[in-house]
């Protein structure tokens, strides 16, 4: 059996708010397969964001390991880590997804300008394209509508065909219409073939998944 | 009342404090133009009370000073004359001599005064209580000399121990027979003073029969003025008659026009300040735009909130202006000792303590507060302005600058062009107004102003044309960075105007200096005819303290491979109430003997002044032709030993010096003044003979005779005379590059908060896969970016005010230099601005490429 597109085992993670000790994970092991669209609730405070940034590679664990296509993430250094996200990891986010100059095709190519491609842009109008915004393309973050501009985070997490597309809250700032769309081409893009990690708390959301895992307190739950 | 101080207390003072680093570095800012202000003002008044102090403060209670008009002195004989005018209660003379004294732990310029027991009832209630001078031991030989204590202790000089002083006659052994210290004494040519009997002096330092003032004491009931009148007949040698003091004024406005130079300096750097406020609470106000809407949808009024950013921003302006007074005295103390090497013209020193007004204190502290508010002003106006419902979105706080509307586009030109204008006519007004300081000031605020309001729309532009260009040639680091340029086109446009500014500065003093100078050494080379000279050993580049004697000339002229020496005598005098410099030459006879000298150089009709000279009349530069409403034929009167006398004017020069001056001829100097000292002498060898054995022949004859004298080849000269003007700028030059520390800190701070204010995109960057070379790399180039568009603007705004300035020197002293391209430092403002902006900019990029990313990624 090969391995799994992204795994946790053992992931603890305490950080301190104020004076306050927050133990976000304690002992967190998840796999995730190649293709699986897997879901993760839990309400405000249960340490789905911390999951996901530590899947994702935005931060290390105090204890345990994550796991990329087999690659241990507390093997490699920041320069390292910053290619596997540039190349293998997609992301989008509930705020700030998109940077304020760049027009929506070089927001969607922005991994692959970082590495210089040459045919970045081409492959980011063929990201918009399948999203429905090639005719936005030359728009800036500040003339997109929120929905559009969930879409053109989608087009740019799927843009490098990575081995992951991690979604935080990606509905989160959206009405129920607009979310719902985005939620359908994620789903379109697992369809495809491609492995999604989404964290939300809304459970309706989830249902879109194959699979579902539930935080609670730090704690993998069902 | 009440809810403002709460609301400054909780919010306001709290945020300061928890931006430890933003709020050190507007204060440094602020506190860096402050100090330069205060430093600047503080080592004028110093000087210039240093160097009244030692006119007036010798005078005791006398009410007139009969004072030499000229280096040379005047006749001792006067002294009985005047003492037996009616009313005339008693005369004392004094003889001045700035010498150079040498002790076992060193040497020091020491001004040596001649005085008779007589002069200590200048001071009715004894020396002590009027200046709580002690004094200890007195003379018993001739060759007896009290110093001040300050002179004692520095050259490690003890009782009846001896020391050498510089005279005509070469080095004088003298005996340190007391000391003086306490009182006023350190005010009193800053403290480095001597006293002889004056016999004793006038043997030692060359003025027989002669003496440089002479303190008149009139008797009570008379009247001051009639006795003046009465005096002024008597003396028929021209001197001075006058209030103590009067013999000074002309110098001190010639030190009046240096001071307004360094004071524009100091504007400059106070006018950068401003930018540095403006950015930072731009940015901080911008940061805590939902903090300030929460307020007011809690019921806190605009007012209050607008009251507590003008009193946070006071207190960065307190702290600041005490930091800058601080800063500025440090920064008075150790550049007052390069003021008075750069001010040869002020005989003057300065060794006591600083001194400083209240006034000083206040203007400075009042500068720092008020660019405080005034830099906090424009930004709590317009964030305020916001609706709080519109800045409680998460995003708001991340936002800043909204646009400008526009009839505000077209009222800052407006204002940007009136203050052009007003720039434009101040700096033609300098001209007709040379002694009028404030109106160059006004010139400067006015060009600083104009530039300040009409970048915002130079700047854009050329961020719009750098940002393909870095997108071509740097990739998509390149294109973040010149994107991040135009994202807050204010903060941009300001942190450039710093850049521009003091570059402009820098630039447009260094373009001015560097034509002046190419100009003095192109005038120098043409009219320093020998190829040897024996100088003075005081010999400054304008005057010597001890100049030669006359026979020297025969001994050198004995010396194998000297064809002919000829004697050159430069000195301060009274030319109709101002200050002048006669240059006494013997231009027709040098020449005859084959000098090298072209006075085609400095004037355009070399034959008149040739003739005028061998004639007995005088050449007067331009300059003062014009300050003297001279035209060619016309007399121009000037003191002589046998009094007032009348020259006639024959030919104009140019001359690049910002006092009155004028040629005579030697011989007829010699025979009128009766002064057979020389500053120099030419010396001109015979063909074929070998410069360098003949110099060192010269030179042994020198050290044999023991004469205070150097020997020089004319390289040497022109080089020793460029060292002297370079020194007189040196202060300035000190000063521009304060000026350009507080614009490194403006671009420091803006790249800080530019990084703090992209905090959340950087962290997105990093997310998608940015690693934290390309980060830093993209932060170093847009500061890159910035010092490249302030270098070049700074190089353009340099150009034009070195232009303008020689344009001003021109109306101001008649000076006509013909202006160079300053090619290397156009090169250097670009290179530099972009390695300063760069090296500033490095820690604020390894902060961005450092930061976490979760953290930068959080939406609070």
């Amino acid at each position: 059996m090969s391995d799994p597109a992204v795994e946790a085992r053992g992931v603890f993670k305490t950080y301190t708010q104020g004076t306050e000790i927050v133990r976000a994970l304690r002992g967190i092991d998840l796999a995730v397969r190649t293709g699986e669209f897997l879901a993760v609730t839990g309400a405000s405070g249960s340490g789905k964001s911390t999951l996901m940034h530590i899947l994702g590679g935005l931060d290390r664990p105090d204890e345990g390991d994550v796991f990329i296509g087999g690659e241990a993430v507390s093997a490699l250094n920041d320069q390292e880590l910053a290619l596997i996200r540039r190349r293998r990891l997609g992301f989008v986010l509930q705020f700030f997804n998109l940077l304020p100059t760049l027009s929506a095709a070089e927001n969607a190519a922005f991994p692959l300008l970082l590495d210089g491609a040459a045919d970045a842009l081409e492959r980011a109008m063929d990201g918009l394209r399948a999203v429905g915004l090639a005719q936005r393309a030359a728009h800036r973050p500040a003339q997109l509508s929120g929905g559009e501009q969930q879409r053109v985070a989608l087009a740019r997490a799927l843009v490098t065909r990575p081995a992951v597309v991690f979604a935080d809250e990606p509905t989160g700032n959206l009405d129920s219409k607009t979310g719902g769309e985005i939620l359908q081409l994620l789903r379109a893009a697992a369809d495809d073939g491609q492995t999604i990690v989404m964290v939300t708390h809304d459970d309706r959301s989830a249902q879109v998944a194959d699979r579902s895992v539930r935080l609670a307190d730090g704690l993998l739950t069902g | 009342m009440r809810t403002l101080a709460v609301i400054v207390r909780t919010t306001n003072l709290r945020h300061l404090l928890g931006h430890g680093l933003r709020t050190a570095l507007t204060t440094v800012g602020i506190a860096a133009g402050v100090a330069l202000v205060f430093s600047i003002s503080v080592i004028n008044t110093t000087l210039l009370t240093s160097f009244r102090s030692s006119i007036q403060n010798l005078a005791g209670a006398a009410e007139l000073e009969v004072a030499a008009a000229d280096q040379v002195g005047i006749r001792e004989s006067h002294v009985e004359k005047i003492a037996a005018v009616p009313g005339v209660e008693r005369a004392v003379p004094v003889t001045r001599s700035n010498t150079l004294v040498e002790g076992p732990d060193g040497s020091r310029r020491v001004m040596i005064l001649g005085i008779t027991p007589e002069f200590v009832s200048l001071f009715p209630r004894g020396l002590g209580s009027l200046a709580r001078v002690r004094v200890s031991g007195g003379f018993s030989g001739p060759r007896d000399a009290i110093l001040s204590k300050q002179v004692a202790t520095e050259l490690g000089l003890g009782d009846d121990s001896s020391f050498t002083a510089e005279t005509p006659r070469g080095g004088v052994r003298l005996r340190m027979s007391g000391t003086i210290s306490g009182g006023s004494l350190a005010a009193l040519n800053g403290g480095y003073l001597g006293v002889m009997l004056l016999p004793s002096a006038q043997q030692v330092f060359d003025k027989t029969a002669l003496v440089d003032s002479i303190y008149v004491v009139v008797d009570t009931g008379s009247s001051t003025s009639d006795v003046q009148r009465a005096i002024e007949s008597i003396v028929d040698d021209g001197a001075i008659v006058g209030a103590p003091g009067e013999r000074g004024d002309g110098v001190e406005r010639v030190f009046g026009g240096l001071a307004d130079l360094l004071s524009l300096a100091g504007t400059v750097a106070l006018f950068v300040a401003l930018f540095v406020v403006f950015n930072t609470m731009s940015m901080s106000l911008a940061e805590r735009r939902r903090e300030i809407s929460m307020a007011m949808a809690l019921g806190a009024e605009r007012r209050h909130m607008f009251g507590a950013f003008l009193a946070e921003a006071g207190v960065v302006g307190v702290i600041a202006s005490a930091c800058g007074v601080a800063g500025g005295l440090l920064l008075a103390r150790l550049l007052v000792v390069r003021a008075v090497e750069g001010y040869q013209l002020l005989p003057v020193q300065v060794g006591g303590p600083l001194v400083i007004r209240p006034s000083h204190v206040a203007v400075a502290a009042i500068s720092g507060i008020a660019v405080s508010l005034l830099g906090a002003y424009i930004p709590a106006r317009r964030v305020l302005r916001v609706a709080p419902i519109e800045a409680l979105r998460p995003e708001a706080s991340y936002e800043w600058s909204p646009s400008t509307s526009p009839r505000g586009h077209r009222a800052r030109a407006a204002a940007g062009a009136t203050a052009f204008a007003i720039a434009t006519v101040a700096f033609m007004a300098t001209g007709s107004r040379p002694d009028e300081g404030w109106i160059v000031q006004v010139g400067l605020v006015s060009g600083l102003t104009a530039v300040t309001l009409l970048l915002p729309y130079v700047v854009p532009l050329a961020v719009r044309i750098l940002r393909p260009l870095m997108r071509a040639g740097l990739g998509t680091v390149g294109r973040l960075a010149a994107d991040a340029l135009g994202k807050n086109p204010g903060r941009t446009t300001f942190t450039v105007a710093s850049l521009v500014l003091t570059l402009g500065l820098v630039i447009g003093v260094g373009s001015a200096l560097g034509s002046y100078q190419t100009q003095i050494e192109r005038q120098a080379s043409a009219l320093i005819g020998a190829p040897i000279y024996v100088t003075a050993r005081s010999f400054t580049g304008i005057t010597s303290d001890q100049p030669l004697p006359a026979d020297l000339g025969a001994r050198l002229s004995e010396v194998e491979g000297v064809q002919y020496v000829y004697p050159l005598r430069f000195l301060f005098l009274d030319v109709e109430g101002e200050q002048g410099l006669m240059f006494a030459v013997p231009v027709e006879e040098a020449l005859e003997h084959g000098a090298d000298t072209h006075t085609s150089a400095i004037t355009e009709d070399p034959e008149a002044y040739l003739r005028t000279l061998s004639e007995g009349g005088v050449a007067v530069s331009i300059g003062t032709a014009r300050r003297h409403d001279l035209e060619v034929g016309d007399r121009l009167s000037l003191k002589t030993p046998d009094g007032a006398r009348d020259f006639e004017v024959g030919a104009f020069y140019n001359d690049l010096v910002s006092f009155d001056s004028l040629y005579i001829d030697y011989e007829h100097y010699r025979q009128i003044w009766r002064d057979d000292n020389v500053d120099q002498f030419g010396v001109l060898i015979e063909p074929g003979a070998d410069v360098h054995g003949v110099r060192g022949d010269l030179q042994t004859l020198v050290e044999d005779t023991g004469a205070p004298a150097k020997v020089l080849l004319k390289e040497e000269v022109i080089g020793d005379l460029l060292e002297t003007i370079q020194g007189t700028f040196e202060l300035g030059q000190g000063i521009q590059l304060a000026a350009l520390v507080v614009a490194a800190i403006t671009i420091a701070n803006t790249m800080f908060t530019a990084v703090l204010e992209r905090r959340w995109e950087m962290g997105l960057q990093r997310a998608l896969g940015m690693d934290r070379r390309q980060l830093a790399r993209s932060v170093l180039l847009e500061a890159a970016a910035i010092g490249l568009i302030g270098g070049i603007g700074g190089a353009i705004l340099g150009t034009a005010s070195g232009i303008v300035m020689l344009e001003s020197m021109e109306a101001q002293f008649a000076w006509n230099i013909p202006f160079q391209a300053p090619v290397l430092q156009w090169l250097l403002a670009v290179t530099g601005g972009m390695a300063l902006a760069a090296a500033v900019g490095a820690v604020p990029s390894r902060m961005a490429a450092r930061g976490s990313i979760i953290g930068s990624l959080r939406y609070e």
